[in-house]
């Protein structure tokens, strides 16, 4: 993940409680995905930003999971995200985060 | 409630996936929700 | 006003795997964060020889020895195909090693801040006398200005950005300033491969000629760095900076910046020139982005793949008038994303792709191709981020099922037949929908189905922290139907609206 978006989360965890945070994504594969979800759970993964070594375990969710779905407003949804759940690897992508969040996270799941 | 009313949210997007302001208008939805950051991540 | 034609179209890729672990923000930020890092240790390791680079087919067809069709049937990754004829040349440009640019780097750089050891010069002109577009001027402008090597790490040791080749200091670029940032030794190496690789490509570009450089009345640069001091950071300007080294002396030029959308912006500016009369021939060109080497490079290597992103890219493409053959710029079918438009993936698709056909009664699948932002999947899957031309291809498709043009179970055929797997490397701004241009030509002048395509460039503006916009632009191109453009207005009828103009007036004069 981006090294400034590490930082920004790292500081957005410390001011607002993990308890109260959750992250949603919208990376493009499955595995992008994992690596996201990783670096604000357990730490980055590459060992290059703020994060490293830092367990946030935050709560975390992709755009296209049902869950999430079923939480926002459906023609929002529809105008917004309604064509990538068409073109993206759902099935890819729901795996990926859900492991993540049943294993890592500590808040929100 | 659901578990996503009334969060702070952290929206990571993607530039060839769903970008952080397509995030922003879904969260938005959620009652109570605020959103902290939004941004869109970039790989090519 | 008669439609501008793309004319002709050069390609160039240039082999820097010293730049790429030197000068590659992937690599100078893990060196900055991480500098004991089993990435950065084993990073030699990683890299492609020249020979490789020559044999990967994307690149192949990148310079135009191979149609992009071709790589819809080979196997995948494309790293692991054992392809050993690659050429350097191709019908386009060619595949330069790190040698040659570097010694370019010093012929192009007119303010001597280019510092290349004596024996590494004497060698590289070597190799460079057989270039078949070298100069004997070129030549003369360096040889035997090399410098002794003591005096580069001086100079290195003072704040110059040191030159690698093979793995050992050849030579460094000096700082332009003491202390303008703009111009510190790293910013003016990024700047002078820009010019260097862009001038290279244009050369390839002339060589063809199908235009004389005399002949060239505007150059307009579009790559993603940018040149000028601190007090005007992007003050320009590549454009004439280039068209000096290939002798367009009659040309003006400037910069267009647009993010990767950049070359499709260009690209319509550039018609816009012709066809509204001011100039008969405008060049398009970039150069390559050495920040962009190897940036996914820690996810191939961990993946136990080669550092794909070694090459810089660069392209020139020449907008003339119609000549009743080459392909048509379709001005009037433009898509443009608009501030109002929104960002959300299928508004943006349906700006760049939907909303101009829909205005000139055209369909989706009425296009043949589409190029999109056409970057080798081979980088970016293996990095984890997909592939991104499939998912453009995948949206214009799915814009097609709910125009209920095609069904839902026939958006993959839609793909397949109105798209391309993508060969270019991931520079930002080369692989924006401009990669075809030159395949376009070759199609779209001889006996193919493909009488349409779109252009299609989008760009991340919110990188930059001005806005959270995004950003795109498109443009069809078509088919030369050869047929003059008949005015739409005869002289009889000229003659019919100045007499009567001339009545209303002095009918007006008599109340």
């Amino acid at each position: 993940m981006d090294l400034e978006n590490q930082s920004r989360i790292k500081a957005l965890t410390e001011e607002h409680g993990a308890e109260n945070l959750i992250v949603v994504f919208g990376a493009a594969e499955g595995e992008l995905t994992g690596l996201a979800a990783e670096t604000v759970t357990v730490g980055d993964p590459t060992y290059a930003g703020s994060l490293t070594n830092v367990e946030l375990g935050l709560g975390v969710y992709h755009a296209v999971e049902p869950t999430f779905k079923e939480a926002v407003d459906p023609q929002v949804y529809e105008d917004q995200i309604g064509m990538m759940e068409m073109v993206l690897d759902v099935d890819d992508i729901v795996g990926e985060i859900t492991t993540i969040r049943e294993e890592n996270s500590k808040y929100n799941k | 409630m659901s578990i996503f009313e009334n969060k702070k949210y952290i929206l990571i997007g993607d530039r060839d996936g769903v970008p952080g302001e397509s995030l922003k208008e879904v969260v938005n939805t959620i009652p109570g929700s605020e959103v902290v950051f939004a941004a869109t991540e970039c790989f090519v | 006003m008669a439609k501008a034609v793309i004319k002709d179209a050069g390609y160039s890729l240039f082999h820097t795997p010293e730049m790429l672990i030197h000068l590659g923000v992937t690599q100078v930020s893990e060196r900055l964060t991480n500098q004991d890092s089993d990435y950065l240790k084993n990073i030699r390791e990683n890299l492609r020889t020249y020979e490789e680079v020559v044999n990967y087919l994307p690149n192949q067809v990148y310079i135009g020895n191979f149609h992009p069709s071709e790589l819809r049937e080979l196997e995948r990754p494309f790293c692991n195909l054992d392809y050993k004829e690659g050429k350097r040349f191709g019908i386009f440009g060619e595949i330069m090693p790190e040698k040659e640019l570097l010694l370019f780097l010093m012929i192009s750089d007119v303010f001597g801040l280019v510092l290349l050891e004596e024996n590494f010069l004497q060698e590289s002109i070597n190799d460079y006398q057989k270039h078949p577009l070298k100069t004997e001027e070129e030549i003369n402008k360096v040889i035997g200005k090399g410098s002794k090597i003591n005096d580069i790490r001086l100079s290195i040791d003072n704040g110059s950005e040191p030159l690698y080749c093979e793995d050992k200091l050849v030579g460094c670029v000096k700082k332009a300033h003491d202390i303008d940032s703009n111009l510190n030794s790293h910013i003016m190496t990024e700047n002078l491969v820009v010019k260097a690789t862009g001038a290279i490509t244009f050369k390839h570009l002339l060589a063809k000629n199908n235009v004389k450089p005399e002949d060239i009345g505007y150059v307009i640069e579009c790559s993603e760095e940018a040149c000028g001091d601190m007090n005007q950071r992007g003050g320009g300007n590549f454009a004439k900076s280039i068209a000096e080294v290939v002798g367009a002396k009659n040309s003006g030029g400037c910069d267009i910046r647009a993010f990767c959308a950049a070359p499709i912006h260009t690209l319509i500016h550039a018609a816009t020139l012709v066809e509204s009369g001011v100039y008969d021939n405008v060049v398009v060109v970039a150069g390559g982005a050495t920040a962009k080497l190897g940036m996914n490079g820690k996810d191939h290597a961990k993946k136990g793949y080669k550092l794909l992103e070694d090459v810089l890219g660069g392209f020139a493409i020449l907008i003339s008038k119609n000549d009743g053959v080459s392909p048509v710029i379709r001005t009037d079918v433009v898509g443009t994303h608009k501030v109002g438009t929104g960002s959300s993936p299928q508004v943006v698709t349906k700006s760049l792709v939907e909303e101009p056909l829909k205005r000139n009664g055209l369909k989706l699948s009425d296009v043949d191709k589409y190029s999109v932002e056409m970057q080798n999947p081979d980088i970016t899957s293996l990095a984890g981020a997909g592939d991104v031309p499939l998912a453009n291809y995948k949206m214009i498709a799915a814009l097609a099922v709910m125009n209920k043009e095609i069904e839902r179970k026939d958006i993959l055929s839609f793909t397949d037949n109105h798209g391309m797997v993508g060969w270019a490397p991931t520079q930002g701004h080369i692989p924006s929908g401009v990669p075809y241009c030159g395949h376009l030509i070759n199609e779209m002048t001889t006996d193919t189905n493909i009488n349409r395509a779109m252009l299609v460039g989008k760009g991340s503006l919110f990188l930059a922290r001005m806005t959270n916009l995004f950003d795109g632009i498109s443009v069809m191109i078509e088919r030369n139907t050869g047929v003059e453009e008949a005015n739409n207005i005869s002289k009889e009828e000229i003659n019919k609206l100045i007499a009567e103009s001339l009545k209303e007036y002095a009918s007006s004069l008599l109340k």
